[in-house]
């Protein structure tokens, strides 16, 4: 023992580490930041050592190269002892990450933390969840499946349409015109050593800063910040309720940290990993790519995008979108940092979150995309069947050949692009149907050079038998009125 | 009982558990490439349900795992259906040489599974079913089918349900349409009369109630029968022929 703390402090002597704890770890902070609101923070950066960790060894086994990659991931599924397990712990991870990430900037931001005199503190960390969300874009390519290969497709589709700047910019990422054997190179590089270089790197300036501002006070609504006061009030407060961040403010910390790497773990052992999902094979055009759910917001947003909007909304929006996150602090320069005392702060959060949420739920569901399969994979209601007569029997084996059910629901199942068509004899006429089926119209397609006579006769005698029992079709609700 | 019991006793119960916990990805989680599918129900779940349906149930077209279809059939000639469609009619070509989304390996898998859970050929052992196809009947020396005796034919063993010329029994199941006829083969329209559609309620070649099974011969004049009632413009309720005879 006695040797130890000589062994302890010659180091010491040299590298000054007690005075180092003392003024980190030690440092005093306002009792009140003690609060469970404040675990977010360290809970991201805990992501973030989980992240590195099991990076690391994924490395071991990954190989970067487009010809392997892909079933270097299915030998860590299949092959390698509990390899599924370390994808998996790395896919939940990361997801754990960007969804702390999220609820530390909204916590941040309803509690007015970022007003003077932190302003720094919440640029760097706007500039931390950029770089996180880098990291998420180009490990889910790392994932080189048929979703990592359209998400860099999409990607750089984006990036190409960039006003001079396009063109070399996708060169340089793809390492070509077009995605080829450089790509993946240059992605892992981004994710294995640029991205985690610049987060360590931004990570020291955001925790430096945390520490020179000191960590904010539960905000009270009757002492907004004033500049001119906030200094020595904030003096005062560490004087008066001042604990040290270890052991006292760290606690809930941990207790949560603890919970979070349980909850990862969890996660990793119930739902596993994810992919990968198909060889990245451009031939294979039966797919339906998406992406993680932190950019589903932006994926549903993209597909809803009106054609001749796109280029400026998708190149202007987002730095529109950045450059106000940036500026929050200077945007808000009131002094009130209690949020039930900031209304609009609360609603803008609100709001934020209802609409990534929404977009996330359309992104998933992708009601704009046909569903590819229903044509010959998903069986007609015996509803839609039962009691027909041959040709309204051939008119439905029409409509499964020609595709129509993957864009109209029947039954419930079927693409969403389309109207369900339950109740479509109820709904249009015969007369109507033929129009619409060879016209087209409205978001429709015009199939009158894909159907012949019969099969146009065909499937309208049968869509005319398409109407609730509780409503009659058309044709006999005319014939009514007309012979009352 | 030391500590580095406790622990090594610990991870070798996480390593066991770690088999089984349910986030693994099993092998039929693997995804693999669509033209390496060899798994012949997948196949049919993913390529035929959609106009076929599951077996026993209410479908547009034909129940796949009818025994007497498939023992009227047979293997061989069900993966020919299967590789080359039927042309005029919503059976589209499978095989990837037609443009198709299925390979040889696959369609043979495919039938392959068809008839190894649906087909009962033990019961079918001492019945003598009709030929399949017209050749086929030709071969075993039937004459070519004749549509006038077939008429007659049919008035014995079709009219009660689908009326003295095919117009039907109040409209449900007349067969006399254009349009119909149109987009169902001849090939169609033979094996429906061999081997009925039973989900529908009709009755195959033998099992028309207080009549004797019908004979090779009358299969193929039926037919020829129904053949040609066939319109030169079907669907076309414009052509002053078909809107005579008021059906389109």
């Amino acid at each position: 023992m006695q040797r130890l703390r000589a062994l302890y402090a010659w180091f010491d002597q040299r590298l000054g580490l007690g005075s180092f704890f003392a003024e980190t770890a030690g440092h005093l902070v306002p009792e009140s930041s003690g609060s469970w609101f404040y675990v977010f923070g360290s809970a991201t950066l805990l992501c973030f050592v989980i992240q590195v960790l099991t990076g690391i060894c994924l490395s071991l086994v990954y190989v970067p190269s487009a010809a392997e990659a892909y079933t270097s991931l299915e030998y860590l599924n299949y092959e390698v002892p509990l390899g599924w397990y370390l994808r998996a712990v790395h896919y939940w991870g990361s997801n754990f990450m960007v969804a702390l990430l999220s609820v530390h900037m909204a916590q941040v931001f309803l509690f007015g933390a970022y007003k003077y005199p932190r302003e720094l503190t919440w640029i760097s960390g706007c500039l931390l969840f950029l770089l996180t969300l880098g990291m998420a874009f180009t490990g889910q390519i790392l994932r080189w499946d048929q979703d990592a290969y359209w998400g860099v497709g999409i990607g750089m589709s984006i990036a190409g349409r960039t006003p001079f700047l396009g063109e070399p910019l996708v060169h340089a990422v793809l390492g070509g015109p077009i995605i080829g054997a450089a790509t993946l190179s240059r992605f892992f590089a981004l994710h294995v050593f640029v991205l985690v270089g610049l987060i360590i790197a931004v990570i020291t300036l955001h925790l430096r800063l945390v520490l020179r501002s000191g960590i904010s006070e539960y905000p009270d609504p009757d002492q907004p910040v004033d500049r001119a006061t906030y200094h020595a009030r904030y003096e005062d407060l560490i004087r008066r309720t001042g604990v040290p961040f270890f052991p006292n403010a760290i606690a809930k910390d941990l207790v949560f940290g603890a919970l979070v790497i349980l909850a990862i773990l969890g996660a990793a052992a119930v739902f596993g990993p994810n992919g990968p999902n198909g060889p990245p094979d451009p031939t294979l055009i039966h797919t339906s790519p998406r992406p993680d759910f932190y950019f589903l917001p932006l994926f549903a947003v993209f597909a809803l995008l009106p054609p001749y909007t796109e280029t400026v909304l998708m190149l202007v929006g987002p730095v529109i979108g950045i450059a106000l996150l940036f500026a929050v602090p200077f945007l808000d320069r009131s002094g009130q940092r209690n949020p039930l005392r900031r209304p609009v702060a609360c609603l803008a959060v609100i709001l934020v979150f209802l609409v990534l949420g929404s977009l996330a739920y359309l992104g998933e569901t992708s009601p704009w995309s046909p569903e590819m399969d229903a044509w010959n994979g998903l069986p007609l209601p015996e509803s839609a069947v039962a009691g027909r007569s041959p040709l309204q029997l051939v008119g439905a084996a029409v409509f499964q050949n020609k595709q129509c059910r993957n864009c109209h629901a029947l039954g419930g199942t079927g693409g969403a692009r389309g109207p369900s068509l339950d109740d479509v004899a109820a709904r249009l006429s015969g007369d109507q149907l033929i129009r619409q089926v060879l016209r087209g119209g409205g978001n429709m397609p015009a199939y009158a050079k894909q159907l012949t006579p019969p099969e146009v006769t065909a499937l309208v005698a049968w869509m005319e038998t398409l109407h609730p029992a509780y409503e009659p079709p058309t044709h006999e609700k005319t014939w009514r009125r007309k012979k009352p | 009982m030391t500590s580095l019991h406790v622990i090594v006793s610990i991870v070798l119960v996480i390593a066991v558990a770690a088999c089984d916990l349910p986030g693994r990805p099993t092998q039929a989680e693997r995804r693999v490439r669509p033209d390496r599918v060899l798994d012949g129900a997948a196949l049919f779940e993913s390529h035929c349900r959609g106009c076929h349906g599951e077996p026993g149930r209410l479908a547009p077209v034909r129940d796949l795992g009818d025994p007497v279809f498939l023992a009227v059939i047979g293997e061989g000639e069900l993966r020919r259906v299967v590789s080359d469609g039927v042309a005029g009619t919503p059976m589209p070509v499978f095989s990837s040489a037609g443009g198709g989304p299925l390979t040889e390996a696959q369609i043979a898998a495919l039938a392959d599974s068809i008839f190894a859970r649906w087909a009962t050929p033990k019961a079918f052992e001492s019945v003598t079913l009709p030929p399949y196809s017209e050749a086929d009947a030709r071969r075993a020396g039937a004459q070519p089918g004749d549509s006038e005796r077939g008429l007659a034919v049919w008035k014995d063993y079709c009219a009660e349900c689908h009326g003295p010329t095919g117009e039907g029994g109040g409209g449900a199941l007349r067969l006399d349409q254009g349009s119909f006829l149109a987009l169902t083969s001849d090939q169609g329209l033979r094996s429906i009369v061999i081997a009925g559609r039973p989900e529908l309620g009709m009755p195959s070649w033998r099992e028309h109630e207080g009549k004797p099974p019908l004979t090779v011969q009358q299969i193929s004049d039926v037919v020829a029968w129904l053949a040609s009632l066939r319109r030169p413009f079907p669907g076309r309720p414009h052509s002053s022929g078909d809107l005579a005879a008021g059906a389109p």
